[in-house]
């Protein structure tokens, strides 16, 4: 399948749930069966250009979409996918429908679960910093009001603006830099590894890239919002939060931080396997432990070269499996034991765990040891899922079985640049 | 020569008996969009003064902002537009004096009051400083500092005290800011030292405010402070400054407006909690996230050139601060929008805001993503 040189495939892909958002925000509020319908229906079209994209977009090929927005502040309309970042949107896409269609919702959750969805898609794709930072923002500034509780939303907003401004530090540092070296200004994301910087200097840029993904991740200590956000927080909107949410930072770390990363992680490590030890050693069950220990172990993947960066997508997969399964408490005869979503955890485990061993053991082993008992935490208290529920666990399942596969999506080979629409 | 006398114009259809008749505030604000298109057609020409055309522009638009305001209070606009047609005279003026002398008779025109003699007369003893040479550098200070002085407790006094509505006050607020601004802006290469600490005053002094304030008109006042101080901080940057010194200013008007188009006829920020029209929240949110610079609204793109013009200049450190301090900005503009989506409280402000003022947000956000290109080129060329 090829689209025309011209044809903004991209864009597309990004605005459709926003547009659905505006239009499924016309309706009367009464009219609830016709705000779901236009709704589902873009959610749906989403998907559909999603997975043919899927298709389209193999190992080593990617799609550009390139545009003058601030040619003079040297901010552009970049957006791109390659093989990896398709898997991405492809799962975007699929948990805005599954948001959608596992509760019904007013007009306001409707809305901000589509914005949510286009933000999410925006930090998939954009190829600028100033972009990347704009969807950011955009996606920070859905969730929290997706919260709707005043304390819940303050809480959750303080740390995600405090990562937020992190970010921009970042970014406006690379950018300057670009302009002091290149001779023209650039907010670029992939330009930031080419640039000629010192040793001490890479190191504490690595260290505020890492606190950006601390801060939004989150690690421990920076965890207070989680707790009264899970509980704050419908069906979709959780499903959002933490299906789709970490995604965002980890795309951050992985695109503008990783590429010039040589060294200086231990501040980063150290703080994944608090995060994994608190998860590990919470006494009761909740939302907070097992969101920062799950992303202490994406911070260990993100740092585990490729076969770990691809272990990102698995666990935000297992997160939205865990939202369904909590999100309503079913003992009904023949419903689904918990201890299934569990299962869903232990490969991208094992996989980072066993990467990181041989570099530093001492750590694996505490790290190791807070993930067991997560685990076991988590296998005392899951109820079952009820039947109904499984049926939207199935795509997760199989999306899940699928993203096994994305480390060969990361070959970079022979890039070849499918289409690249350039408007000068 | 034109643009000063158009808003005279529509001053004085606005004083007689015509103005006070929604057909009559047409009129006044078609003359005001009559001089916006008059201004935009004059970009291009030869010798264009394309700065105090820039900046014309800026307050051209607040007016033709404030004259779709659905219950205006005719007294008041009718001040603001002569307000409006001395700031023209400050901003398109070529001799620093005559700017001054319009600056300090739109101050007196919004609010007759004799603690702005004292700033007033150190603007003037700067002005004379800057005819003798030895004394330049020094009445450079004092005609900053007077003029910066001047500024802050006019805006308060107007923002606090003015029967007029929010939004006219606003409009007052921010064209006698463009006008000041206008002023630093052509000291801009021998700016001195002391202006970044006014700067940073400023924002300081707004963002605690913003984080503290528990009235509209406080929160209000702080923010219009934090927004001229962040405004100001281009300036030490010199040129390569005053791109984004611009943007950040237009982007400052709009915020500000709409802000306080949300906000009127509210008198604690407690009762935004029971605000009950989905739009009215919606340019409330628009409003106070742009004016912190939060991304994706307008004021955010600015940032860039502002920081890296910044860091060219050896203010790194300033830079650092004024992060942080823009960080507290955004908490404190939150509050405000959290309190206004919190579903524990009931409804029952059943306000609407204009469905212009909507128009306008998507507009000027439009506007903002998309012309910044032409606005900094133009910066940079007069720069030269």
């Amino acid at each position: 399948m090829s689209w025309p040189p011209a044809f903004p495939i991209l864009s597309l892909l990004v605005w459709a749930p926003a547009a659905g958002a505006l239009l499924s925000a016309l309706p009367r509020e009464e009219l609830t069966g016709l705000r779901r319908r236009i709704s589902l229906g873009f959610a749906a079209a989403t998907l559909v250009l999603a997975v043919a994209l899927t298709f389209h977009v193999g190992p080593g090929e990617h799609l550009r979409e390139l545009r003058r927005w601030i040619p003079t502040l040297g901010f552009s309309y970049d957006l791109s996918l390659d093989a990896y970042r398709v898997l991405l949107t492809f799962w975007i896409a699929l948990l805005g429908l599954l948001a959608l269609v596992s509760a019904p919702s007013g007009r306001r959750a409707t809305l901000l679960v589509l914005l949510a969805e286009t933000a999410l898609l925006g930090l998939a794709t954009a190829g600028d910093g100033a972009l990347f930072l704009a969807f950011y923002g955009a996606l920070i500034l859905a969730l929290a009001i997706l919260l709707e509780r005043g304390e819940a939303m303050r809480t959750f907003f303080f740390f995600q603006s405090a990562g937020l401004a992190l970010a921009f530090c970042y970014v406006a540092i690379v950018y300057h830099l670009t302009w002091v070296q290149t001779g023209f200004p650039s907010a670029e994301i992939a330009r930031f590894s080419s640039l000629v910087t010192f040793p001490d200097f890479e190191r504490r840029m690595f260290l505020l890239g890492a606190s950006v993904f601390a801060f939004a991740a989150p690690l421990f200590p920076f965890t207070s919002w989680v707790a009264s956000a899970g509980f704050s927080l419908s069906n979709p909107g959780r499903l959002m939060l933490f299906g789709g949410f970490p995604l965002a930072s980890a795309s951050f770390f992985v695109r503008a931080v990783v590429p010039s990363y040589t060294g200086g992680e231990g501040a980063l490590v150290a703080l994944a396997v608090l995060s994994l030890l608190y998860a590990g050693l919470a006494s009761r069950r909740s939302w907070a432990a097992l969101l920062v220990g799950c992303q202490g172990l994406v911070a260990l993947a993100l740092l585990s070269g490729v076969a770990g960066r691809a272990g990102v997508l698995p666990m935000a997969l297992a997160l939205s499996a865990l939202a369904l399964w909590t999100s309503e408490p079913d003992d009904a005869p023949g419903a689904i034991p918990g201890g299934l979503a569990l299962l869903m955890f232990l490969p991208t485990a094992w996989l980072v765990l066993r990467e990181r061993w041989s570099a530093a053991p001492l750590t694996t082993a505490f790290a190791g040891l807070g993930f067991v008992l997560m685990m076991f935490h988590l296998a005392r208290s899951l109820p079952p899922l009820s039947r109904r529920r499984a049926v939207l666990l199935l795509p997760v399942v199989g999306l899940w079985a699928i993203s096994f596969l994305a480390p060969s999506r990361f070959a970079a080979g022979d890039a070849k640049v499918d289409a690249v629409q350039e408007e000068e | 020569m034109t643009l000063p006398l158009l808003p005279l114009l529509a001053a004085g259809i606005l004083s007689t008996r015509v103005g006070e008749s929604p057909w009559g505030r047409r009129l006044a604000g078609g003359v005001d969009l009559l001089a916006l298109v008059l201004a935009a057609a004059h970009w291009n020409a030869r010798d264009a003064d394309v700065f105090g055309l820039f900046l014309g522009a800026t307050i051209l638009g607040t007016l033709v902002f404030v004259v779709l305001d659905p219950e205006p209070n005719v007294e008041s606009l009718c001040r603001l537009h002569l307000g409006a047609s001395l700031a023209l005279v400050a901003v398109s003026a070529r001799e620093i004096p005559w700017s001054v002398g319009a600056i300090l008779l739109l101050g007196l025109l919004l609010r007759r009051e004799r603690l702005f003699l004292a700033p007033g007369l150190v603007a003037l003893a700067g002005l004379g400083g800057l005819f003798a040479t030895e004394w330049e550098r020094l009445g450079l200070g004092l005609l900053v500092l007077g003029l910066s002085a001047f500024w802050l407790l006019v805006s308060r006094e107007v923002l606090r005290s003015s029967p007029a509505r929010l939004v006219t006050r606003m409009a007052s607020s921010f064209v006698l800011l463009v006008a000041v601004y206008s002023v630093h802006l052509r000291s801009g290469a021998q700016f001195p030292e002391g202006g970044a600490t006014i700067a940073f005053a400023a924002l300081t002094l707004g963002v605690l405010g913003v984080l503290g304030a528990t009235r509209v008109t406080t929160f209000l006042t702080a923010f219009a402070l934090s927004r001229a101080g962040l405004v100001f901080l281009a300036l030490p940057a010199g040129v390569h400054g005053r791109g984004p010194g611009l943007l950040a200013l237009a982007a400052s008007g709009v915020s500000l407006l709409l802000l306080a188009a949300a906000l009127d006829g509210i008198e604690v920020l407690d009762d935004v909690a029971r605000l009950g029209s989905s739009p009215r929240r919606l340019v409330l949110t628009w409003g106070a996230l742009s004016a912190a610079s939060f991304p994706p609204f307008p004021g955010f793109a600015a940032a860039f050139p502002l920081a890296s013009a910044l860091f060219d200049r050896g203010y790194p450190g300033s830079l650092v601060a004024a992060a942080a301090l823009l960080f507290l900005l955004v908490l404190g503009a939150m509050r405000v929008v959290a309190r206004a989506w919190d579903s524990g409280e009931a409804r029952t402000v059943e306000a609407e805001v204009g469905r212009a003022a909507i128009a306008l947000a998507v507009l000027a956000s439009w506007f903002f993503t998309i012309a910044p290109a032409r606005l900094a080129e133009i910066a940079r060329a007069a720069g030269l």
